[in-house]
């Protein structure tokens, strides 16, 4: 967990942290409580977020079959709860960890590129609406990972 | 790439213990009863390769050869990964070692383990990897033979290191039914008014 | 209408099961590995993988070859049955119901976490029944000893006990290609003994794999 931070940890018997190292520990601790409570929003309002998402997303793609629909979502509340956690841990690195290679494959086998490329944007402006610009700057590194992976595996969303 | 390296550098296999029985079982096909004779063979050249990493892992740690540095501090080093890839935890009783011996208990031993309940000591695999490390540690020959096992119905295992006679009677007395403290005691008493070899600390498997 | 909620019911989420960071974890105050269901692990270093080659061999000479593939074929007897339960378990249905597309990144995913290198399947000749394995930085293989054959006996004989209980009949496995003679991965061929007859003859005449692939196919 916090792959970057965590990596402060390890040599303490080498040398005690460096300045940039330290303000780099205490810029984190700074933002802990924003994140803390971004954290608490998303768990909290998950089905309040992706409900008008489903919603919309329905509207607008009504040639898509419903199961390729609801598989579509199932993988982004999942993409979401992710990003959450690497979020809460200051770690976009979590998401790649997790996720790379199983979401791309799900996307495959469900067909679900075309809901995905709809679906995210439908996201992206869900998540503006809900949320405020500091609070967008903190869950905006770990769905940039999401994107890098989609682009990563040739899937072209985004 | 699908590898996992170590702090040390050295590439790791993860396996369960199904690896232990699979290697037993391979083992006990091809030559049946001789099958301990070949785990403990096996690990014998796991300590010996064992060391070769080692050597090089501590120098570069600590800028000395483990040959030079304290005996307990090295011996601690040395276990310590086994420790963090699930061989398990030990304790090594040094205290009868000028006397041309000395004690590993072994908590959680991973052949043992696996294995349950056999009434017999089991971790040939575990004795050959002491008895190839200290062999080459030394730099002369030290057997090991477990004396208690968990495959005995006891807590943890326990190994007795020392030089071929001794190991060989104790080999005997097991058989015979004795128990890790019956050998102990015996032992003890055999060396009992015979000098100490204070002169050369790590010779002192004779 | 999708109701979000009712979605989220039905269909637990599920990410990947052998995620390296959640699957293994270490218990250092016992000395003990294990993974997500508990079951202990080992890790077994390069010293040990060494010494098992040349122990083997000092001891038991061309029998070492036995052994070995004796300890895959069991060892990957047990890992497919903790394969099975523990995929089984975590996605909530049985192997059967996955993808074969799911069930081999499963495998694949399984085999880099557990620090095997990495596996692939080649299977262009499927309708003839023979299934091609390949596998690359093989730590079974870049310690042994280097000899003029094929030294993967542990993954052929886990290969074989693995693929045979996924498929309900007993499979043979020859390998073809061994990256400690150069090659660019390691092939192993899967199928029917009695169609794998001849190829572990054409492989100790030094023929190549696709050459052997070709011969087994198309038999004149």
């Amino acid at each position: 967990m916090m792959t970057t931070l965590e990596a402060l940890f390890n040599e303490p018997e080498r040398h005690y942290l460096r300045p940039q190292e330290l303000e780099r520990l205490g810029e984190y601790i700074n933002t802990l409580p924003e994140r803390l409570e971004l954290y608490r929003q998303l768990r909290d309002q998950e089905i309040a977020l992706m409900q008008p998402v489903a919603d919309a997303l329905e509207k607008q793609l009504p040639q898509e079959s419903m199961e390729t629909v609801k598989q579509g979502i199932k993988q982004s509340v999942l993409v979401l709860r992710y990003c959450a956690m690497a979020m809460l841990l200051d770690d976009p690195t979590l998401v790649e960890l997790r996720l790379r290679g199983w979401l791309p494959l799900m996307i495959k086998i469900h067909h679900t590129q075309a809901v995905d490329r709809v679906l995210y944007s439908l996201l992206n402006n869900r998540l503006t609406e809900v949320f405020t610009d500091q609070q967008i700057r903190l869950i905006s590194p770990p769905l940039q990972m999401v994107q890098n992976l989609f682009y990563c595996e040739e899937i072209g969303v985004g | 790439m699908g590898a996992i390296i170590d702090w040390n550098g050295n590439r790791n296999i993860l396996a369960s213990e199904d690896f232990i029985l699979g290697l037993l079982g391979g083992v006990e096909d091809e030559v049946g009863p001789a099958s301990a004779a070949i785990m403990y063979a096996i690990g014998l050249e796991w300590g010996r390769q064992d060391l070769r990493c080692f050597e090089i892992w501590f120098r570069r740690e600590y800028g000395t050869s483990p040959h030079q540095a304290n005996l307990k501090f090295v011996l601690e080093t040395w276990w310590w990964p086994f420790t963090s890839q699930g061989w398990g935890r030990w304790r090594v009783d040094m205290t009868d070692r000028k006397q041309g011996f000395m004690f590993i208990d072994l908590f959680d031993s991973a052949v043992a383990r696996t294995l349950g309940y056999v009434g017999k000591p089991v971790c040939h695999l575990y004795a050959g990897l002491f008895s190839g490390f200290f062999t080459e540690m030394m730099g002369q020959l030290v057997h090991c033979i477990e004396i208690q096992c968990y495959s005995m119905g006891e807590p943890y295992c326990q190994f007795l290191l020392g030089g071929k006679d001794r190991i060989d009677a104790a080999a005997f007395w097991l058989n015979e039914g004795a128990t890790a403290k019956d050998i102990e005691v015996r032992l003890l008493n055999e060396k009992e008014g015979e000098p100490n070899d204070d002169d050369n600390p790590r010779s002192t498997f004779q | 209408m999708i109701s979000v909620t009712e979605l989220l019911v039905e269909n637990p989420l599920t990410g990947n099961y052998f995620a390296s960071d959640v699957y293994v974890k270490g218990l250092i105050d016992s000395g003990l590995i294990e993974n997500r269901r508990g079951d202990r692990l080992l890790a077994l270093p390069e010293s040990l993988i060494r010494g098992l080659y040349v122990s083997l061999e000092q001891e038991i000479g061309p029998a070492a070859e036995s052994v070995l593939i004796g300890c895959g074929d069991r060892w990957g007897k047990d890992f497919y049955r903790r394969f099975y339960s523990g995929v089984t378990e975590y996605y909530g249905a049985p192997l059967t119901d996955l993808s074969a597309a799911e069930l081999l990144w499963l495998l694949q995913e399984c085999w880099k976490t557990h620090g095997w290198g990495e596996l692939n399947l080649d299977q262009p000749y499927q309708p003839e029944g023979v299934l091609i394995v390949e596998t690359r930085h093989s730590p079974f293989i870049s310690h042994a000893p280097k000899t003029n054959r094929p030294m993967g006996f542990l993954e052929c004989g886990i290969l074989r006990s693995f693929f045979s209980q996924l498929n309900g009949q007993p499979l043979h496995c020859v390998q073809t290609t061994c990256e400690s003679l150069g090659a660019d991965c390691n092939r192993f061929v899967l199928g029917l003994e009695n169609c794998l007859k001849r190829v572990e003859a054409m492989v100790e005449s030094g023929r190549s794999h696709s050459d052997i692939m070709q011969t087994l196919v198309n038999p004149s």
